[in-house]
C-alpha cells in the first residue's frame, strides 16, 4: 500500500485541533478552572524583570521556542525502525492525551505556586523528600541525555571532513559572534547574527572544497577522536563566561530552527512525499536492530520528546509562569506551543520514513548487523554519491534524518543538485542544537554537582569558585564522556527515553498530586491515566533493558563493567520513580480518605458538643 | 498620546533559552551564573523602566512589551504596525524595522528613543506625551 505524508500531516493537524477544541477546551474550564479575575504572578510578584505581565503571543513565542529543538527530531528517526504507524500514533495520541495535558497543568500549577520550579512545587505538594529525589532524577537524565545527544553528533561527524569542518567552524563563528556583540560593538546582536548566519552558511559551502582538498585527512577524525573533542568542548564551554560561547550560540540556533522547521514543514506538503517505510515492519515483536525489544513498550520511550517530555516541566514551571499576563493566556501556551512540537515529530518521522527500508537500516545499523537484516539497499549508493560521503553504518539517527530532509529540500524546484549541500547543511543544523545543549547540560550539571558539594565543603558550591568549577565540570563530562565512549545508540538511546519519561512521570504525579488538593479530585484522571501509561511502560522498558540487554552485557568479555554501570544508572532512575510514586500516593490517600475521615469525625464531634 | 500607545523594550534575558533535551536552555539555573551579569545588570536596568512607566501610566493607557531579540519574528510585525499606526515616515523606520540597532532598545509608538542604553523615564514619557 502506498502512502503519502500529505494524509498523515492533515490528518495529524485535525486530530490537535479537535482535541485542542474539545479536550483540552475540558480541561481548561472544567478541571483548572482558570480564572482570569486571579492575579497572576506577573502582577502579585511583579518587579518588571523577571515577573512582569507579557503580550500572550509574546509569550506563546518564548515558550514554543525553549521547548522546540533537536529532542523530537531524532526520537521519531530511530523509531521509524517499527514502521510508519506505531510511531506516528504514539506521537499524535501522546501528545494530545499526555504532552500537552502535561505541559499545561505544570504551567498553571506553577502560575498558582508564584512562579516555583517543579521541584519546589513537589516539595510544596508532596514532601521534602519527593523533592530532593526529583533533584537527583534530574542530574542522572542530564548525563544520559547528554551522552544520547552527544553519541548522534559524533556518529554524524566520524570520518566526514566536509561535516567536522563545517560544525568546526561553528565554535570560532560564535566566538566571534559573542566577542564582536559583547565587547567590539556592544548591543548589536542583529549584526553579529546576520554575520554569524551568513558565517555558518558558507561554511557549509566551503566544506565541500575542504574535503576535497589535501586539507581533507586533517579533518576526517575517528569516532574515538570526535568524542574526546566533544568531551573536551563541553568541559571548557561549561566553565567560559556565556557571553563568549553560548549566548551567540543560542541566537545562532534560534534562528536556524525558526527556518529551518518552517523550510521542512513547507517541503513535505509542497512535495508530498511517498512513504516507504511499511506501515509496520517485522521488529515490532522485538529483535530490531536500531531500538531492541518489541514496540510496546520500547516505541513510548524511543519516542520522548515529541509526544511528552519531562523537560518541558522545567521550562513550564520557569519563565513562563512568571511573565503570564492572565490564567487563559496558559490555555493556549501550555497546550498549542506542545502540539507544534509533536507536529514537528511527526514531520521528521515523515523524513525518515521517505527513505527506503533497506537504505535507512544500512545508514542505522552497523554494516555486520545490516548483513543478517535480509533488507537490499536500494538507493543508498546513489544517495552517498550525492552526499558526497559514505552514508552506511552511520547509526545516531542525525545522518538519516538528514538525508530524508536533504531528499526533501531537493524534490523542490530547483534544487536537484543540492543534495551535497542540504545534507551538511542539515547535519550542521542539529549539530548546532546539540553542541548548545552539550554546553549547558554540562554547565547545568556541574552547578547541580557543586550544589550537592557544597554540603560537605562549603566554598564548592560558589559558581564563580574556579577550581571547583573545574572538578565539577570534569566530574560531569567524564560521566556522560564514559557513556558516548562505551556505548551505542541501542544503550544510551533508551536510557535516554527512559530519564525523560520518568521526569514526565514526576511532573505527572506533581500534577495529580495539584489537581487533588485543589479539591478537582473527580478530574485527578486527566494526569492520572497518562502518568500510570507513562510510569508503566517506562519502568517495564527499563526493566526489559536491564535484564534483556544490560545483564546479558555484564556476561560478555569487555564489556561487563559498562553493563553493570548501564544496570545502576537505570536502576537509580527507576528507584528515583518508584519513590516518587509510593510518596505522591501516600499524599492522595491522605487527602482523599484520612483528611476527609477526620474531618468528618470532627464534624461529628461538633454536633455532638 | 494615543489611544493606543506602546513601549517595546528589546532587550537580552538571563535565562538563555529553554528545554534542556531540546533547546539547550539553562533556563533557572542561569541565576546561578555570574557570567550573564552584564545581561543581568542591564536586564534590570530594563525592569526598572518598566516599573516607572507602569507608576505613570496604566495598563489600558500604555502597553509594555519586554522581548528579547531573539523573538525578531514576533517584534518584526508588531514594530511595522506601529510604524503605520502613528504615521511614522518608512525611510528613517526601516532601521528599527531591522532591528539595527544595538540593544538594549526602546521602541515608543514605533520610533526609537534609545538604542545601546536604558533611558530615563522621562524621555519615554516626553515621546508618548508628544503623541
Amino acid at each position: 500500500m502506498t502512502i503519502h505524508a500529505m494524509p498523515l500531516v492533515v490528518g495529524a493537524l485535525c486530530v490537535m485541533v479537535i482535541f485542542y477544541r474539545y479536550y483540552h477546551g475540558f480541561i481548561a474550564a472544567k478541571v483548572a478552572a482558570l480564572d482570569d479575575s486571579r492575579k497572576t504572578p506577573a502582577y502579585t510578584m511583579y518587579d518588571g524583570q523577571n515577573y512582569y505581565p507579557t503580550n500572550k503571543w509574546v509569550l506563546f513565542g518564548h515558550h514554543f521556542a525553549a521547548i522546540t529543538g533537536a529532542g523530537p527530531l531524532i526520537g521519531p528517526v530511530l523509531a521509524a525502525q517499527f514502521g510508519v504507524l506505531p510511531g506516528y500514533l504514539w506521537i499524535l495520541i501522546g501528545v494530545v492525551v499526555a504532552g500537552a495535558v502535561h505541559d499545561f497543568i505544570i504551567f498553571f500549577a506553577s502560575v498558582r505556586h508564584g512562579g516555583k520550579s517543579l521541584a519546589e512545587i513537589a516539595k510544596t505538594e508532596i514532601s521534602p523528600l519527593t523533592g530532593f529525589v526529583a533533584s537527583i532524577a534530574v542530574l542522572f537524565i542530564l548525563v544520559v541525555a547528554l551522552a544520547g545527544l552527544g553519541l548522534a553528533v559524533v556518529n554524524a561527524l566520524a570520518e566526514s571532513s566536509w561535516g567536522v569542518f563545517t560544525i568546526g567552524c561553528t565554535v570560532p563563528i560564535a566566538f566571534f559572534m559573542g566577542l564582536y556583540m559583547y565587547r567590539f560593538r556592544k548591543g548589536r546582536i542583529v549584526e553579529a547574527t546576520t554575520i554569524g548566519v551568513i558565517l555558518l552558511i558558507l561554511a557549509v559551502f566551503f566544506g565541500k572544497d575542504v574535503a576535497n582538498s589535501s586539507l581533507a585527512p586533517y579533518f576526517t577524525l575517528s569516532k574515538t577522536s570526535i568524542t574526546l573533542i566533544i568531551l573536551g568542548y563541553g568541559f571548557i564551554a561549561s566553565i567560559l563566561p556565556v557571553w563568549l560561547l553560548l549566548c551567540p550560540r543560542d541566537y545562532l540556533s534560534s534562528f536556524m530552527k525558526i527556518g529551518t522547521i518552517a523550510f521542512l514543514a513547507a517541503g513535505i506538503i509542497i512535495v508530498n512525499p511517498e512513504l516507504q517505510m511499511p506501515i509496520v515492519t517485522d521488529f515490532v515483536k522485538g529483535g530490531g536492530p536500531i531500538i531492541p525489544g518489541a514496540v510496546f513498550p520500547f516505541v513510548f520511550i524511543t519516542i520522548a520528546c515529541g509526544a511528552i517530555s519531562g523537560f518541558h516541566a522545567l521550562v513550564a514551571s520557569g519563565t513562563s509562569p512568571k511573565m503570564v499576563s492572565k490564567e487563559s493566556d496558559i490555555k493556549t501556551i501550555g497546550f498549542v506551543a506542545m502540539l507544534i512540537e509533536g507536529f514537528i515529530a511527526i514531520l521528521a518521522l515523515i523524513a525518515a520514513t521517505a527513505l527506503f527500508p533497506g537504505d535507512y537500516f544500512a545508514i542505522n545499523v552497523p554494516d555486520p548487523i545490516f548483513q543478517t537484516l535480509g533488507h537490499q539497499v536500494v538507493n543508498l549508493e546513489h544517495l552517498s554519491h550525492q552526499v558526497g560521503e559514505n552514508l552506511a553504518g552511520r547509526t545516531g539517527g542525525a545522518v538519516s534524518l538528514a538525508v530524508g530532509m536533504a531528499q526533501i529540500f531537493t524534490a523542490l524546484p530547483g534544487m536537484g543538485h543540492l543534495m551535497d549541500y542540504w545534507y551538511h547543511f542539515a547535519i550542521m543544523f542539529e549539530a548546532l542544537f546539540i553542541l548548545t545543549t552539550i554546553d549547558t547540560g554540562t554547565r547545568v550539571a556541574r552547578f547541580m554537582i557543586q550544589e550537592f558539594g557544597g554540603r560537605f565543603y562549603k566554598p564548592f558550591e560558589r559558581v564563580d569558585h574556579l577550581p571547583s568549577a573545574i572538578i565539577a565540570s570534569a566530574l560531569i563530562s567524564v560521566a556522560w564522556g564514559y557513556f558516548v565512549m562505551t556505548g551505542s545508540i541501542s544503550t544510551i538511546w533508551p536510557m535516554f527515553g527512559t530519564a525523560n519519561q520518568v521526569l514526565a512521570g514526576i511532573a505527572l504525579c506533581v500534577g495529580t498530586t495539584f489537581i487533588i488538593k485543589l479539591g478537582k479530585a473527580k478530574y485527578a484522571w486527566v494526569t492520572m491515566v497518562p502518568m500510570a501509561f507513562v510510569m508503566a511502560t517506562t519502568l517495564s522498558a527499563a526493566w526489559m533493558n536491564i535484564r534483556d540487554n544490560f545483564l546479558p552485557m555484564t556476561q560478555r568479555e569487555g564489556f561487563v563493567h559498562q553493563g553493570y554501570v548501564n544496570i545502576a544508572f537505570t536502576a537509580v532512575m527507576m528507584l528515583c520513580a518508584i519513590i516518587i510514586i509510593i510518596d505522591s500516593v501516600r499524599v492522595w490517600i491522605k487527602k482523599l480518605y484520612i483528611e476527609k475521615r477526620q474531618a468528618q469525625l470532627g464534624d461529628k464531634g461538633a454536633v455532638r458538643d | 498620546m494615543t489611544d493606543h500607545s506602546s513601549v517595546i523594550i528589546v532587550r537580552e534575558n538571563d535565562s538563555g533559552g529553554g528545554c534542556i533535551c531540546c533547546s539547550g536552555g539553562m533556563g533557572e539555573h542561569a541565576k546561578k551564573d555570574p557570567s550573564y551579569g552584564h545581561i543581568r545588570t542591564l536586564a534590570e536596568e530594563c525592569g526598572r523602566l518598566h516599573r516607572e512607566i507602569r507608576e505613570r501610566y496604566a495598563e489600558e493607557e500604555v502597553e509594555i512589551i519586554q522581548i528579547e531579540p531573539k523573538d525578531y519574528l514576533y517584534v518584526m510585525p508588531r514594530v511595522l504596525k506601529e510604524v503605520f499606526t502613528h504615521g511614522r515616515p518608512i525611510i528613517p523606520s526601516i532601521k528599527t524595522l531591522l532591528l539595527w540597532e544595538p540593544v538594549p532598545a526602546v521602541i515608543v509608538n514605533g520610533k526609537t528613543v534609545s538604542a545601546g542604553r536604558v533611558p530615563a523615564v522621562e524621555e519615554v514619557v516626553k515621546e508618548l506625551g508628544r503623541d
